[in-house]
């Protein structure tokens, strides 16, 4: 069950970042027999360039004693 | 002299003892016929008594004859009796022996009836050993079936702002989780977040909708399932 990696969405889509770190996490709560956490992404496209900021708010679900995340929005989000 | 004397004083003395007898014989006849009227009287009386106890006696002998034919007729009827008392116990006689005939039977019936009451007893205990069973299974399956009414509803997880509301358990300890979301990055650590199939393919669909590759995504499908931007 090891699908695409955490790396495939953590990008904003204006460049390939060459840098990126998680700067905070925070726990939501349980929902949907899952566990939820809202996180900050920094990066941008050079090197040590952490200029740009994103938020992802990811579900995670524990199955056979291994972590995945089953599903991502972008809290940001409205939807139309 | 003497003699004429004692002649005079015998004819004196004879005719006053005469004249005595006459009175005598009188006062006689006349008791006779009194003793007569008596005898008379008590004759009519003693007849009248003799009538009266001839009839006394008929009475009598009538209420003899009477009481003999009632005495008969009794002793007919108690003799009768006496022979459907005889019957009646020959009979009652009989029906004891049946009755207890019957006791008997009963009595072997119920001993009967013991032992198979003793052994449905048995059954019964064990019946109610594996009913208890059941219910303790059915009170599982129930406390089950409550937790499982419980769970609460899937909630729709593509708009962030209709899942705030629904979060839980916000106290939970995930220090563990945390420290691995914090190193998804880090190509050093061994243990990372993957994707389940699921989040493999929408995340798929979020790079060739950006990207533009063909067979992409529609943009139409792209935005139903919440993905527009998440690149």
């Amino acid at each position: 069950m090891n699908y695409a990696s955490f790396t495939a969405f953590y990008e904003n889509g204006n460049c390939g970042w060459a840098s990126k770190k998680v700067a905070s996490v925070e726990y939501l709560g349980e929902l949907n027999n899952g566990d939820w956490f809202k996180f900050t992404i920094k990066g941008g496209c050079g090197i040590n360039d952490f200029s740009e900021t994103i938020h992802r708010v990811i579900k995670v679900i524990k199955k056979d004693n291994t972590y995945f995340i089953d599903y991502i929005i972008d809290p940001t989000y409205k939807r139309e | 002299m003497k003699i004429i004397l004692t002649a005079f004083f015998m004819l004196t003395i004879g005719l006053s003892f005469s004249q005595s007898k006459k009175e005598q014989i009188e006062y006689l006849k006349f008791k006779i016929d009194s003793l007569t009227n008596v005898l008379e009287t008590e004759r009519a009386k003693n007849q009248k008594q003799v009538q009266e106890l001839n009839t006394s006696l008929n009475t009598a002998e009538n209420q003899r004859k009477s009481l003999a034919n009632t005495l008969d007729s009794s002793s007919k009827v108690l003799i009768a009796e006496r022979v459907n008392f005889l019957i009646t116990q020959k009979e009652l006689n009989l029906r004891i022996e049946k009755l207890k005939n019957e006791i008997d039977s009963l009595r072997t019936a119920c001993a009967n009836i013991s032992a198979e009451s003793f052994k449905k007893q048995v059954l019964i205990d064990n019946l109610q050993q594996l009913i208890k069973g059941k219910s303790d299974s059915i009170l599982l399956l129930t406390a089950e079936g409550l937790k499982l009414k419980a769970v609460k509803p899937f909630v729709p997880e593509n708009n962030y702002d209709g899942l705030k509301a629904h979060f839980t358990n916000r106290e939970k300890d995930v220090a563990n989780l945390k420290t691995i979301i914090f190193g998804v990055y880090r190509q050093d650590l061994k243990e990372s977040l993957k994707l389940t199939k699921r989040c493999s393919d929408f995340v798929n669909d979020v790079t060739e909708f950006t990207a533009g590759y063909p067979g992409a995504i529609e943009e139409h499908t792209f935005k139903k399932n919440g993905l527009s931007i998440m690149i």
